[in-house]
């Protein structure tokens, strides 16, 4: 048996079997997220005892919050929930989407290996391909043989071969604490591919939630999640009729955001309205009301009249300003520009 | 063939070849050997002797090939000349969970190309995992005189015009069935491609289809393949349409409605009651689209010889379904969403007792605001009243090990058991232990298991469990569980009939990996990601064992995992 054979994927041409196209990790749609998660993974496992807290489960009526927690949700702790709603906020389905908490997910070591890999050095090679061994692109240039092929293994590497990685969590790691998992139904960020669902039956669901969120007799019920909140609330819609009712009403129930204003006889200001969200957004510090609408797309609050709204909404979430600049771009743009 | 004959066969080549001058000639047992269909039989049967081998290659027709990257399209048609159906299956299972990158491989042209020229008069062709170009289904279209059927089932990269390239050269087609793909819909009038001459179809489904189809078409279509027996619709076709097919075609015996939710006249109700009524052929039941109680009575005197009943696109609440299944008294095979909840369950349990199949998936699968849907209180109650019972996939967001112990004790002879405690390494919720116990009963008990998902909070533990106990294990899925090499080693130190081994998210690393290397022989593929496993574990492994396909994945799409792996066995003699 000689010695197993490294080729350059890339480079050999007659390797390049005849399935593969390019081997780039980075080819797929999210590698524009990769080079912030490098970033969380360090942070976030050194941010556990600081997220412990936040999300630890209390009773008490919103609102009725001790002071320091209400900090932590708006003000301290704007880092970390930045990144770690930076890496959830994609509303692609199906991707880690709609995290509602914070990334404070790392309150065990368990609950942090799912999300980030294992160490922190693969991270960096993330972007780095695939290394492929044996026969699998070689097929075509073994076909006279007769014999059960005994060709060596060859390994094919793209783009550089990552380090022997020091697991970051090791074993003992991995055994959550029993009591934390009891008591803490605490903040979880989404894992992707899990639970091991069907694209196909995933999304005929969410068709179905849509309708089933809204029946009822003149009952609009949908979900509002914030973002850094431990839990989410559901509002009527019928029971509002404008933008400024809602408003105030979300407000009540969370405390301190803006979604802007509307005209008083429903027709949409579109400027004012998204000057005025986004200008708070350009300070970075001020929450904007997005919802998702029947074809599942997240839009801004606040665009269309008030019964439009209400016939398409099928949930609500409170968005962190500097999240909300993917939304609505070109009125960013435009904003920008006016100042 | 007498017994003493059989024996000889056995011993030697040179006996094998008196034996065969004595006894009978090749065209015979070709002859006998042709109606061999299990493809396993086969393989045995082809290894008991050069004659054999020869007698079985010859009478084969149709070759199912587990892992495309197995064995080339090459050597199969040299070692099969007269094959007329081809199973291909190609990427892991965990690519139906976005674990797999795209373009990772498993394109069928290249076979496409081989088959063209090898098996001109080839019939039918099952994909599953594969990815198909529209080029490659024209090709297809034009390459086959005699093409027959054409199954679809997790595929990606074709659109809408592929089939409608298919509906337009395949004079012959009796099947065309798109199950859960990947299609890129752009809707066109592919239904319309059909030539008004056509009418040898007997299975359509196209229920995977989110653009509208032409409706005329489809129900001169339907008015026209008197053979049809499987009609699956999409969401497009409405109730009223749905009626109007079911009167053209009341031989149907697989029905999957359309959008079932609609407002009917009365009239209209009662005509589709009727349609319904008069399938006295009908036996599988799908579709029901947002299906309400207000409709579901029209479908009451349908079940009556109903088997199979698949209600997981259909938000029920436990009353609906209750009513439901008090006319469904032959249902073997139920598929349901957990908003039936336990109640529902119960139902089950009481109204279905030939009942051997069990699906319960989540209807709000990523919502961790409430607990609902269907606890471990649903399970028991559906193995009281379903002794049969022996494949079961069930989504929850609680279990014990007592229930799962009653479980298996009540339905001893599970084969499938594919259990997923949503929320990952959550321990018994009532005794906060793992569940070692739970999965330790179901290996002990079951001694028929061939497929085993696992979840919930686990130690290694289980693995002994299953390593020790499992001996008829062939499937075995593992996620967020284990604490150590010693895990992965026992399944792989026992288990000799597991063939697919897939692990995400579990700390087992090189060790674990390389004590598995004489199992891969007889395996055909194991998959690892986000696990302990390094690169230089994988060459480790790729020097040991020449044969294997290893391929070794430096980072993943979603910025989860250090490594993931799969392997294939090349092997020649087996299919």
């Amino acid at each position: 048996m000689s010695t197993p054979l490294e080729h350059d994927y890339i480079g050999l041409a007659e390797t390049s079997s005849v399935e593969r196209s390019s081997e780039k990790i980075s080819s797929s749609s999210s590698s524009s997220s990769i080079p912030s998660i490098e970033d969380k993974t360090s942070r976030t496992t050194n941010d556990t005892s600081l997220n412990l807290k936040e999300t630890e489960l209390r009773l008490g009526l919103p609102g009725s919050q001790s002071p320091d927690r209400k900090l932590s949700l708006f003000g301290k702790d704007l880092e970390t929930n930045d990144k770690s709603n930076g890496f959830a906020g994609s509303p692609l389905k199906n991707l880690v989407s709609g995290a509602k908490r914070g990334f404070s997910d790392a309150i065990d070591g368990y609950n942090g290996k799912w999300v980030f890999s294992m160490n922190g050095k693969s991270d960096v090679e993330l972007a780095k391909g695939a290394v492929l061994a044996s026969p699998r692109g070689g097929l075509d240039s073994k076909s006279n043989s007769q014999q059960p092929r005994t060709s060596v293994s060859v390994m094919k590497e793209v783009v550089g071969v990552p380090q022997s990685p020091k697991p970051v969590l090791d074993a003992q790691n991995l055994v959550p604490p029993v009591n934390e998992h009891a008591s803490a139904p605490a903040a979880k960020a989404q894992v992707v591919g899990w639970p091991p669902i069907r694209s196909f039956r995933k999304n005929s669901m969410s068709s179905n939630l849509a309708k089933n969120s809204d029946e009822g007799a003149g009952c609009i019920y949908v979900k509002v999640s914030m973002d850094g909140a431990p839990y989410l609330r559901k509002v009527d819609l019928k029971t509002y009729n404008n933008y400024m009712d809602f408003s105030s009403a979300l407000e009540k129930m969370f405390s301190c955001f803006t979604i802007g204003q509307c005209n008083s006889n429903g027709l949409p200001a579109r400027d004012g309205l998204s000057e005025s969200g986004l200008m708070d957004l350009l300070h970075g510090s001020e929450y904007v009301l997005t919802y998702e609408d029947k074809d599942g797309d997240w839009m801004l609050v606040g665009d269309v009249p008030w019964e439009m709204f209400t016939d398409s909404c099928r949930r609500l979430r409170i968005m962190k300003g500097s999240e909300a600049t993917r939304l609505a771009p070109r009125a960013m743009e435009k904003c920008k520009n006016q100042n | 063939m007498e017994s003493s004959e059989l024996k000889r066969s056995k011993d030697s080549v040179n006996s094998c070849e008196s034996a065969r001058r004595s006894s009978f000639p090749d065209e015979v047992l070709e002859r006998v050997l042709s109606l061999l269909k299990s493809h396993r039989d086969r393989s045995s049967v082809s290894l008991v002797c050069k004659d054999w081998y020869n007698a079985e290659r010859w009478s084969r027709t149709h070759v199912f090939i587990g892992n495309c990257y197995s064995v080339s399209p090459e050597i199969v048609a040299r070692r099969f000349p007269r094959i007329r159906s081809v199973t291909l299956k190609g990427k892991p299972r965990f690519s139906d969970f976005n674990l797999v990158p795209e373009n990772w491989g498993a394109d069928i042209h290249a076979w496409l190309v081989v088959f063209a020229a090898k098996y001109p008069f080839l019939e039918e062709l099952r994909l599953k995992r594969m990815a198909i170009s529209d080029e490659s289904l024209e090709f297809l279209a034009v390459s086959f005189p005699n093409f027959k059927a054409l199954s679809l089932l997790s595929c990606d990269g074709f659109s809408t015009n592929g089939l409608a390239a298919i509906a337009t050269h395949c004079k012959n087609l009796t099947e065309l069935d798109i199950q859960e793909n990947g299609i890129d819909d752009i809707g066109g009038s592919w239904l319309s491609c059909f030539p008004e001459s056509f009418t040898t179809l007997e299975v359509l489904n196209f229920a995977n289809l989110t653009s509208d189809i032409n409706f005329d078409m489809l129900e001169k279509l339907v008015g026209r393949c008197k053979s049809m027996r499987v009609l699956k619709l999409n969401r497009s076709v409405s109730l009223e349409q749905l009626q109007r097919l079911l009167v053209n075609a009341p031989q149907l015996a697989e029905l999957g409605t359309g959008l079932f939710s609609q407002e009917l006249t009365i009239r209209e109700y009662e005509e589709l009651e009727s349609a319904l009524s008069n399938c006295k052929n009908m036996h599988t039941l799908s579709g029901l689209w947002d299906a309400t109680g207000m409709y579901l009575p029209a479908l009451y005197l349908a079940c009556t010889h109903l088997t199979f009943l698949n209600l997981s696109y259909a938000a029920l609440q436990s009353v609906e379904l209750a009513k439901l299944l008090a006319h469904c008294p032959q249902l073997k095979r139920l598929w349901v969403l957990d908003s039936v909840e336990d109640k529902g369950l119960e139902a089950v349990g009481l109204n279905c007792p030939l009942l051997e199949e069990l699906r319960v998936f989540p209807a709000d699968p990523f919502d961790n605001e409430i607990v609902h849907g269907v606890t471990e209180a649903g399970f028991v109650a559906v193995s009281f009243g379903c002794p049969r019972l022996h494949y079961v996939l069930y989504f929850c967001r609680q279990m014990t090990n007592a229930a799962v112990a009653t479980i298996v004790q009540n339905c001893p002879d599970f084969t499938h058991f594919r259990l997923c405690i949503m929320n990952p390494g959550q321990p018994d919720y009532l005794t906060n232990e793992p569940m070692d116990e739970a999965f330790g009963a179901v290996v002990k008990t079951c001694t028929k298991l061939q497929r085993l998902s696992v979840s919930g909070l686990l130690t290694d533990l289980t693995f002994e469990y299953i390593g020790r106990y499992a001996k008829n294990l062939e499937t075995l899925s593992v996620a967020f569980a284990g604490r150590s090499d010693w895990g992965m080693q026992c399944v792989l130190g026992g288990c000799p009939k597991l063939r697919k081994l897939e692990i995400r998210d579990c700390p087992f690393g090189n060790a674990a990996l390389l004590s598995g290397l004489e199992k891969y022989e007889s395996m055909r593929s194991l998959w690892m990601s986000a696990c302990n496993v390094t690169m230089n574990g994988c060459r480790l492994l790729a020097r040991e064992m020449p044969r294997l396909n290893v391929e070794a994945r430096g980072g993943m799409p979603h910025h989860l995992s250090l490594l993931s792996e799969m392997l294939g066995t090349r092997q020649t003699e087996n299919y």
